[in-house]
């Protein structure tokens, strides 16, 4: 449940592509974050002020700021909107600072339902609202799905495990009125309390390190350009607002994003404007965008056409890709155009869709067998780089405080609180059914 | 059929822990009410052991009391020993309980009943519920009379279709030597309501006379002792011991040979029953390795000498129920008085009722207690005192009231009750309250009663007390010798003021988290799901999601985000869905 009274932060503008981004405050605190990002607190509403970001007293940028007090703003609420450069850094730091400041990361069409909720928008403008929501839901709700069943989450599954059976230990012994019980072993609780604690640290650490995090997985894609590489984009992009993003402050209410998978956030590059020329020899400058973009791809797709007659100018380029790409995988596209087939690729249509499952697992496989995924686990989020460093935080608070059970219950239960979208809901009826099948406890 | 010619506000089917408070709230809330009980004699009876309260219970009882309830105040007039539980603890888990004297339990809470204006009792068997246009009209006795109402509050406790297993002995009853009701569920069945089963069980009692006490252990009451009425002061009292001792090697040598000749494991009985409250044959089977189990010997008045023997809690045959008692040092040569024995009985399932406990598709009948799935005095106490107001609220055309989580264990408990049902008898713990610090024993006046006044449940005269207790307590956080003029504070004390004052201090960190995170709660639950909206049409949530919401039918959006499984994008839909649908009713 979005509480309604928090001050919301995300970026408004794509992931992808463009020199400026702009990141939108909401709520009441926005005047205060503002306040500490750029040490200045006198804007004057709807004037674009040019100032400093300060990271701690460090300069992290130079933006343009914006302010709209509430009402007049698009949500109704005290308003800010932040452009800065869009580097990836940057961005990712920024909405860092405005968390640890009392923000929460908008949820999908948060800003919207603000909006709408406080009169800003009518009934028709709001149903696009309702359709970003309700395609991000089913798709969410997929991705947790097969998340809780994947391989990435059983290291997930071990915390929960742990901090549920310290739990119930502790609950135990709050019930225990008798004196039944023995004391909790203070030394084992502790450490095994810490050693959570140090795991939930260790994933955060992958988020601020990682960068595959700070720049995404950049996944080119090469191609002629009759090949259908742009169909394949927008068919992918398409996909990816169907099983949402689960990247922290990504663009939530425009239909571009970043492609999620299995946790794994991907920026698909285009590298379109590679063609023959009219004397059939391939544009220099195309090749040369096109390499530049290769040599920073993790992986680069190159979509062959399973129509093209001759193929010379198609494997000419084909030669030329393979020498720079570090993981290349080969898709044969237009496979409802023609009952051919080959088998040094995946067969796919971007006009039906039929195969881009085989070429999401494929890109799964590539990354994990590539060098660039050294961690069984990266956090891929600024919501659960939060969540964790919270956590262990308050995994540290508990060890210290086994004396009073109640207290160190306390920190446990916001602990498990904060982990909830890593490791699923922690119930009292989980505790309950844990401590009934451990301990011989009741009247 | 005889018609009776007086048309009640509210009739309380069933005079247990849930009935009585539901009736005496009723009546004091100014409601024509009518209290049906199949047995004067057996108002208020403990069915089981002899004491109120107890880790979660206690702060139950507290905040009945802070409600203008009666269970603390019977309990201190039947009170025969006291002990504030879990002292070596933090205050947050202080729990009181008291062991009382059964008999005088009953008797003061009958001549409360009896005193209370707008209260007519009645000994007689309600055997059918009669509707007009979806909405409670009549209730029809054994006796075949025919008494009109606007609402009716159902407790039947154990009672409905109960069933006594003792061994394989098998007796119709919802206690032992008490009459089962075998008509009313036909009623509720007719109703569209879904009956389920569950089971509860009792120990033997014993003649205290056979026992030998110098091989147990013996725990006296606290004293000086906290009332558990924050309206009574300590009074000098006839102390009764409780007793501690251990089942033996030898008693689980008896379990293991006899386990199949137990009621639980011969087949006769299938139901759930509380997990809390294991018999001693389903501890053996379960925790084999655990072999000395604890038993406490609870004396069951001041005027006679049988015990409860609380651990021992059984359906063997008699014979094994001899030998288990054998078994135990200090009972080689006790005389079981009334043998254990387990009970079954009809319950609805829970998710059938709004928070107010009125039943969603019969307007004006309210559940409480047992039938709801729960076990344990004080819970039932907790739902009748609800469900009794609600149904007096109803009568008199105002909103009900509901507690909300973060300021009671009784809105706890209806809250799950209502959201995620049951499957087994329901037991209030403290882990099941996520604002536990807040929802402690010394507070609960400062939580909860507000409301009482708010609905005329404590004398007006007291209102003024009250503002000045919840003064001094503010007063005294800031600085502890602050001056308080005690007389003002009325049937409020000083020394109370001080240790909440105390505590709160003690605990205020952990206090602002919870206060904060509660907020936000408090405002999804003040988000109203609209009359005529059905949430479970809203487009775009998921198909799981649908069902549940079909199923619980929640009030607010704060009730519809406890349904366990729906995401927070369910929530955002049926949020603006909501005041899109608040819009075009605007129009």
């Amino acid at each position: 449940m979005y509480n309604m009274q928090d001050t919301i932060a995300a970026f408004a503008t794509s992931n992808i592509g463009g020199a400026v981004a702009v990141l939108r405050i909401s709520g009441s605190k926005t005047l205060q974050i503002l306040t500490e990002l750029t040490h200045k607190n006198n804007f004057t509403p709807r004037q674009a002020t040019l100032v400093t970001v300060y990271d701690g007293n460090d300069i992290l940028d130079k933006a343009l700021v914006t302010i709209f007090k509430t009402p007049k703003s698009y949500t109704g609420e005290d308003l800010a909107e932040i452009s800065l450069h869009a580097g990836p850094y940057i961005k990712s730091r920024i909405l860092e600072l405005c968390l640890t400041s009392g923000a929460r990361l908008a949820g999908p069409g948060e800003f919207s339902q603000r909006a709408f909720l406080n009169g800003k928008m009518d009934l028709v403008e709001a149903q696009g609202v309702l359709d970003i929501i309700s395609a991000k839901n089913k798709a969410a709700h997929k991705a947790a799905v097969n998340s809780l069943e994947g391989r990435l989450s059983n290291r997930f599954k071990q915390i929960r495990q742990n901090l549920t059976d310290i739990l119930a230990q502790v609950e135990v012994r709050i019930d225990d009125t008798e004196g039944e019980m023995k004391a909790l072993p203070q030394e084992e609780t502790k450490n095994a309390l810490l050693k959570v604690a140090k795991e939930a640290q260790n994933l955060a650490d992958t988020f601020s390190s990682g960068r595959l995090v700070k720049e995404g997985i950049k996944v080119a894609l090469c191609g002629l350009t009759n090949a259908g590489k742009s169909s394949l984009l927008n068919k992918m992009l398409g996909y990816n607002r169907a099983i949402v993003s689960n990247k922290a402050g990504t663009t939530r209410d425009t239909v571009e994003a970043p492609l999620s998978l299995l946790g794994f956030d991907l920026v698909l590059v285009d590298t379109a404007g590679i063609r023959q020329t009219t004397n059939d020899d391939i544009e220099i400058e195309g090749i040369n965008r096109s390499r530049q973009a290769i040599d920073q791809a993790d992986i680069t797709i190159f979509v062959r056409d399973l129509t093209l007659q001759d193929k010379t100018e198609e494997n000419k380029l084909f030669d030329e890709v393979k020498q720079n790409a570090k993981n290349l995988i080969t898709v044969f596209n237009k496979a409802d155009k023609t009952d051919y087939r080959v088998k040094d690729g995946i067969i796919i249509s971007a006009k039906t869709g039929e195969g881009l499952d085989l070429l999401e697992k494929e890109i799964i496989k590539t990354l994990n067998l590539g060098d660039i995924s050294g961690q069984e686990i990266i956090i891929t989020s600024a919501a659960h780089y939060k969540t964790l460093l919270v956590a262990a935080l308050e995994l540290e608070k508990a060890s210290e405080k086994l004396a009073d059970l109640e207290l160190c219950a306390e920190h446990l239960r916001t602990a498990l609180k904060e982990l909830k979208e890593l490791i699923g809901e922690v119930t009292s009826e989980d505790i309950l059914d844990t401590i009934f099948s451990k301990f011989c406890v009741g009247k | 059929m005889f018609d009776f010619d007086k048309t009640f506000d509210v009739i309380v089917i069933g005079g247990g822990h849930a009935g009585c408070e539901a009736a005496l709230i009723s009546a004091k809330r100014g409601a024509k009410t009518l209290l049906i009980t199949q047995s004067l004699d057996t108002i208020a009876q403990m069915s089981c052991n002899p004491s109120i309260g107890g880790i979660a219970k206690g702060q139950i009882v507290r905040e009945i009391d802070a409600l203008g309830g009666a269970m603390g105040k019977i309990t201190d007039i039947a009170a025969v020993h006291y002990h504030m539980l879990n002292t070596g603890k933090g205050e947050a888990v202080w729990s009181p309980r008291v062991q009382c004297d059964k008999k005088i339990y009953q008797f003061a809470y009958k001549n409360f009943l009896e005193k209370q204006e707008n209260l007519h009792i009645l000994q007689d068997e309600a055997t059918q519920i009669l509707t007009k246009n979806g909405a409670v009209d009549a209730v029809i006795t054994l006796r075949q009379t025919k008494y009109k109402t606007k609402a009716v509050v159902l407790c039947s406790g154990t009672f409905l279709k109960g069933t006594i297993h003792v061994g394989k002995l098998m007796l119709g009853g919802g206690r032992y030597n008490d009459n089962a009701a075998n008509f009313l569920s036909n009623s509720l069945k007719d109703l569209g309501l879904k009956i389920g089963r569950l089971k509860t069980g009792t120990p033997m009692r014993i003649n205290g006379k056979t026992v030998d006490f110098s091989k147990f252990t013996p725990q006296p009451s606290d004293n000086p002792y906290t009332p558990m009425s924050v309206f009574n002061r300590p009074v000098k009292k006839d102390f009764l011991q409780c007793f501690i001792g251990r089942t033996t090697d030898k008693t689980a040598e008896v379990l293991a040979e006899h386990a199949k000749e137990s009621a639980l494991y011969s087949g006769n009985i299938n139901s759930i029953g509380p997990r809390y409250c294991p018999s001693i044959e389903d501890k053996a089977v379960k925790f084999p390795q655990n072999r000395h189990h604890p038993l406490f010997l609870e004396p069951e008045g001041l005027h006679t000498e049988e015990y409860y023997i609380q651990g021992f809690s059984t359906s063997m045959p008699e014979y094994v129920q001899y030998l288990l008692l054998r078994s135990v040092e200090g009972l080689e040569n006790a005389q079981i008085v009334r043998p254990g024995y387990a009970v079954e009985y009809d319950y609805v399932d829970p998710t059938c009722l709004y928070p107010s406990l009125e039943v969603k598709t019969v307007l004006g009948l309210f559940f409480a207690g047992q039938i709801n799935g729960t076990t344990g005095y004080e819970e039932a106490g907790g739902q009748g005192l609800i469900a009794g107001l609600n149904a007096a609220l109803k009568v008199q055309g105002i909103e009900p009231l509901i507690l909300r989580r973060d300021e009671s264990y009784i809105g706890v408990l209806i809250d799950d009750l209502v959201t995620k049902g049951v499957n087994e008898p329901y037991r209030m713990f403290t882990s099941r309250a996520e604002y536990r610090i807040m929802l402690r024993t010394d507070n609960a006046d400062l939580r909860l009663t507000d409301y009482a006044f708010k609905y005329g449940l404590l004398p007006k005269e007291y209102a003024k007390n009250f503002e000045a207790y919840k003064e001094a307590v503010t007063l005294l956080e800031t600085d502890e010798n602050a001056k308080i003029d005690e007389e003002s504070l009325g049937p409020w004390s000083l020394a109370a003021a001080k240790n909440s004052a105390k505590i709160q201090n003690k605990y205020k960190g952990y206090l602002e988290r919870n206060i904060k995170e509660a907020k936000a709660l408090e405002n999804a639950d003040k988000i109203i799901i609209p009359e005529g909206f059905d949430p479970s049409a809203v487009k775009g949530i998921l198909i799981e999601s649908k069902q549940k919401l079909a199923k619980i039918k929640p009030k607010t959006l704060g009730q519809a985000s406890r349904i366990p499984g729906l995401t927070p994008s369910d929530l955002q839909l049926i949020l603006i869905h909501i005041e899109k649908f608040r819009r075009e009713h605007a129009k």
